[in-house]
């Protein structure tokens, strides 16, 4: 590619594009082709092997009266809900904490996050053992102190909870490393000047911290709440989608229509129906954050 | 004074209490691995004797270090391509003008909220028509540019001062020598978050693998342990599920020990650009 | 300069990709499953195969690993790189696979039904016969799932014969389980049924169940009706609720192998369990098999389900009449023997026992008698591509109502077949 004085001559316009080639191509097969497919694939009956069979909107029917599609997005829904108010308020209080003059604070914070770099996988095996009905620490540290064994992944009531708790373990260290580095930016003088009006801490956190930290706060919110709509390797593990289908999430339900019963159209379908519903819950998520920032 | 003093004894023990939450389970977990199988899911590290028993009997069914070396090839190779592609792109978006790069930037934007669950299934049969399956190329190849390394390189390069880029080009520097030769070295921070991000990511990464690869010889960390604990070759010993799992996650543990502030750093800068 | 090791490494990878190296000395490629003992077996046979037949030799290739043999063929269908015979084909994907092509129905070749028919009982053939009358798949082995029984337990609780019916099998669960050491913990039950909710594993309690109870019947009827909206699945959903309300079956996930350790009085299994019991059992240790239990109010003969697996030749083949000469061959009389004494696995070919060829195998295993015997009576899975869902309908009530016990079998049932109902139609059967 002997073209660099030949670029320069022919002006940056060429240039441009040249650079950007690898985005086109990548952007057309892995992006552009697939969404079409994937809008193709909804109005059709395909097992992969053999042709295409139109079927019209009958997979939209099907979707509409399946109630193990309207479970899933209701266990998807119980999880965000559990999952990320708890991660974000718990994330935000400890990153005060950790904010304020506390020794070894490094050392804090190092701990927090050794979750969010080890693997899914490994967390969820590691979280199967330690949730186990009559075996698991947890429920012997319970046992301690009077608890009886908590059923935590083979009760329905139970499971998507506990794995919300295991995600939110999981993660928090992230939200509390982001909430950190919004905090250290805010000025320590509106600190000082409310100390002075006589300000307690719980009203200086909800006054100064709060409001300043909403950028961060939106970023984490709409960063959770997407990473809760993509659950899929904790209750394959886990639990396999059961007890009941109590932990069945809209992936989870997709990977099985699609590798179980290698029902393709339907499992795009699904997808579709999965993003609508993402896409509405972050509008509206958005317009109700940048509505409470004013 | 007094009861601020009590205060941070009391946040101090509190937080104790929490990071020791944080990481007793890990302790846990790499003491079950050295325990007798029936001791394994007593709650203190420590067995009666130590055992390496855990690690045979899982070394001895799953081929580990085939799917360290895949993992590695793939995320290696994917981060590198990411690193080089996105920050072209970025470079593009940033510093070039030419017709329709505003158009693109929102094409890039828009993907970002696009979710996974869309694309996967046809991404999946465009695997299986170009035979990819079962192959480096399609762990690899969906994973090759990144929107959001695309647009932190964009936010990043816009801020190189013109005349560094006027004095390259009156050296006689093409676009890819600005870029790789003057953009990257004054890069460093950016090149490290998005490394240490997306590499972390595409490592963890468990779902894309059990898609699009089958024979055992291909599978990645990820997705090898998470077949072996689901699909029953570890018949219910809990100590080999814990080894496999402990396994996998030392390379990354060790990596994060030695890297740390590298790590959590990149992490807040990304949040903050983000 | 990057570019170019970019695109480099993009070409090499390209061609790296594919895996499809031909070899011109053979003329047919053969999958066989993974298993290693039939491994063992498939070498054999190809190697007998080959010097015989040195213009058509055949490549033995074990399946592509994957999470089910079911995937593999698919995906292997899906990119045209299925072999020309494979062994390891699950009747439940046949269907599937038939509809869309891939497969070469026997009837294509001259004496193909013919072959296969005399070596299946007529019966137990037509439940492979597909929809449109054409048989896409060679039946050929088989597991029949029977009931093994830990003798010393039996005896300990003065059992002296092993239970044939659910009454003698729930008071013989009543008096098994328990808590023996006094700890105050129940430490043995009855049968460990599997509490994963998935499709698969209903096929050790709730499917062969059915079929013994309803005399041989499978879930659909035709292939295309339901069959199980019954009383008796009604009554199967209800024995087992019972013996989860009663603590006979445990809601736990094992750890390690309880039957043989003691924990659990019976163990429902095929007879591959025979050679693992061998290997594993604890000194002292007694067993037996008998049928799998019937409701006291039935009369006829013992079916049971069969776990079979076929052989199947795929159109991709360039060279089908060779390709079913060499089926022929793998399910002949001689590799019928192989597969008993190389893989212990019961070839689905009528009078097993009569058989003078076998006389000396079953002489030497009598065990393998009681399951010989059994193979005319068994089934395997209807030819329906929805059947999986099916099955998954009826798992996800078994959950529900014995396992959880949270909803009525009639409830359970009732549910079960509306699902089913909609999932045949959707599929468009």
């Amino acid at each position: 590619m002997n073209s660099k004085s030949g670029k320069i001559r022919s002006g940056k316009i060429n240039a441009g594009h040249t650079l950007v080639t690898p985005y086109y191509i990548f952007f057309t097969l892995f992006i552009a082709y697939p969404l079409i497919f994937s809008f193709v694939l909804v109005f059709h009956r395909w097992s992969i092997i053999g042709p295409l069979e139109w079927v019209g909107l009958s997979n939209f029917f099907e979707l509409g009266g399946d109630p193990l599609f309207w479970k899933a997005i209701l266990n998807t829904l119980i999880f965000i809900l559990i999952h990320v108010p708890l991660q974000v308020s718990v994330a935000l209080v400890l990153a005060a904490i950790l904010n304020s003059k506390i020794p070894a604070k490094g050392a804090f914070r190092a701990a927090f996050f050794l979750p969010v770099v080890v693997s899914g996988v490994a967390v969820t095996i590691l979280w199967k053992q330690i949730y186990s009905t009559n075996l698991g620490i947890l429920n012997q540290v319970l046992h301690l102190i009077g608890i009886g064994p908590i059923p935590w992944v083979t009760d329905p009531s139970w499971a998507m909870p506990s794995i919300a708790m295991m995600a939110t373990w999981k993660n928090i260290g992230l939200y509390v490393v982001l909430f950190l580095a919004g905090l250290q930016g805010i000025p320590k003088h509106l600190y000082d000047a409310a100390d002075i009006d006589g300000a307690t801490t719980v009203q200086k956190f909800f006054h100064i911290t709060v409001p300043a930290i909403n950028p961060v706060f939106i970023v984490v919110l709409i960063l959770s709440t997407l990473g809760g709509f993509s659950l899929f390797i904790e209750p394959y593990v886990i639990t396999g989608g059961g007890p009941m289908n109590s932990t069945l999430s809209g992936v989870l339900y997709i990977y099985r229509q699609a590798f179980s019963f290698f029902r393709m159209g339907y499992a795009a379908t699904i997808g579709f129906a999965l993003a609508a519903i993402i896409m509405t819950v972050i509008i509206i998520q958005r317009r109700f954050l940048e509505h409470e920032a004013d | 004074m007094r009861k601020s003093r009590i205060n941070s004894i009391l946040l101090l023990f509190l937080l104790t209490i929490l990071a020791v939450m944080f990481i007793y389970p890990f302790i846990w977990m790499v003491g079950g691995t050295l325990k007798p199988e029936a001791e394994v899911m007593e709650f203190s590290p420590f067995g009666s004797q130590w055992s390496l028993d855990s690690y045979r009997s899982m070394l001895g069914k799953i081929p580990l270090f085939r799917a360290l070396i895949n993992s590695l090839v793939v995320s290696v190779i994917s981060t590198f391509s990411v690193l080089v592609l996105s920050s072209m792109t970025g470079y593009a978006l940033g510093r070039l003008h030419f017709r329709g790069r505003n158009l693109i930037f929102n094409i890039i934007l828009f993907t970002m909220v696009l979710p996974f669950q869309l694309t996967l299934i046809p991404l999946y049969v465009l695997m299986v028509k170009f035979g990819w399956v079962d192959s480096y190329a399609a762990l690899i190849f969906p994973y090759t540019m990144s929107a959001f390394a695309i647009l932190l390189f964009r936010q990043y390069f816009m801020q190189v001062p013109q005349d560094l880029m006027d004095a390259a080009r009156l050296d006689g520097l093409g676009e890819f020598g600005i870029l790789f030769r003057i953009f990257w070295p004054l890069s460093k921070p950016a090149l490290i978050t998005v490394g240490i991000i997306h590499f972390m990511g595409i490592w963890n990464e468990a779902l894309w693998p059990m898609i699009v690869v089958r024979k055992v010889s291909m599978m990645t960390m990820p997705q090898m342990v998470a077949l072996y604990v689901v699909g029953g070759q570890a018949e219910a010993q809990v100590g080999t599920q814990l080894a496999a799992a402990t396994l996998m996650s030392i390379p990354i543990i060790v990596v994060y020990l030695v890297l740390q502030r590298h790590f959590i750093e990149s992490m807040a800068s990304s949040g903050i650009k983000g | 300069m990057k570019m170019l090791i970019i695109m480099g490494s993009c070409s090499l990878f390209f061609t790296c990709a594919r895996n499809g190296i031909e070899n011109s000395d053979y003329l047919l490629t053969y999958w066989s499953s993974t298993n290693p003992y039939e491994i063992e077996l498939a070498k054999v046979l190809v190697a007998d195969w080959n010097s015989a037949h040195p213009d058509s030799m055949v490549e033995l290739q074990p399946l592509p690993e994957g999470r089910s043999g079911e995937e593999v063929l698919i995906i292997a269908a899906a990119g045209g790189t299925t072999p020309d015979i494979c062994s390891n084909v699950p009747p439940i994907i046949v269907p599937l696979l038939a509809k869309a092509k891939v497969l070469v129905p026997v009837d294509q070749f001259a004496d193909g039904r013919e072959f296969i028919a005399q070596r299946l009982p007529k019966e137990l053939l037509n439940t492979f016969v597909a929809t449109d009358s054409m048989l896409y798949q060679i039946p050929w082995k088989g597991n029949p799932i029977m009931v093994q029984y830990n003798l010393g337990i039996l005896k300990e609780v003065g059992f002296e014969r092993l239970p044939t019916t659910w009454s003698e099998w729930n008071e013989l669960a009543e008096l098994v389980s328990g808590d023996t050491d006094g700890d105050g913990r129940e430490d043995r039950w009855m049968s460990d049924v599997n509490i994963i909710a998935e499709w698969r594993q209903r096929l050790f309690d709730f499917y062969p169940f059915f079929i013994a109870a309803s005399g041989g019947q499978t879930i659909l009827k035709n292939n295309t009706e339901i069959n199980f909206n019954t009383d008796v699945s009604r009554e199967i959903f209800e024995f087992y609720a019972l013996g989860f309300r009663e603590g006979w079956y445990a809601n736990s996930i094992w750890i390690g192998d309880q039957f043989l350790q003691g924990r659990m009085a019976a163990h429902i299994t095929g007879p591959w369990n025979i050679s693992h019991t061998e290997r594993f059992k604890p000194d002292g240790f007694e067993y037996a098999f008998g049928p799998i239990p019937v409701p006291d109010y039935f009369e006829g003969e013992h079916y049971t389900f069969g776990d079979p697996k076929s052989i199947g030749i795929f159109s991709t083949t360039k060279h089908p009449e060779a390709a079913w000469e060499f089926t022929k061959f793998l399910i002949s009389r001689q590799a019928d023997l192989q597969l008993l004494q190389i893989c212990m696995q019961l070839p689905l070919r009528k009078d097993l026992v009569n058989d003078s060829l076998y006389a000396t195998y079953f002489e030497e295993n009598p065990m393998m008698r009681q399951f010989a015997e059994l193979v005319p009576h068994t089934r395997g899975f209807d030819q329906n591509p929805a059947l999986q869902e099916v099955f998954d309908a009826i798992n996800e009530q078994f959950d529900a109502a014995c396992i959880q016990g949270r909803r009525t079998p009639s409830e359970a049932l009732q549910k079960a077949v509306k699902r089913s109902e909609n999932v045949l139609k959707a599929r468009g059967i």
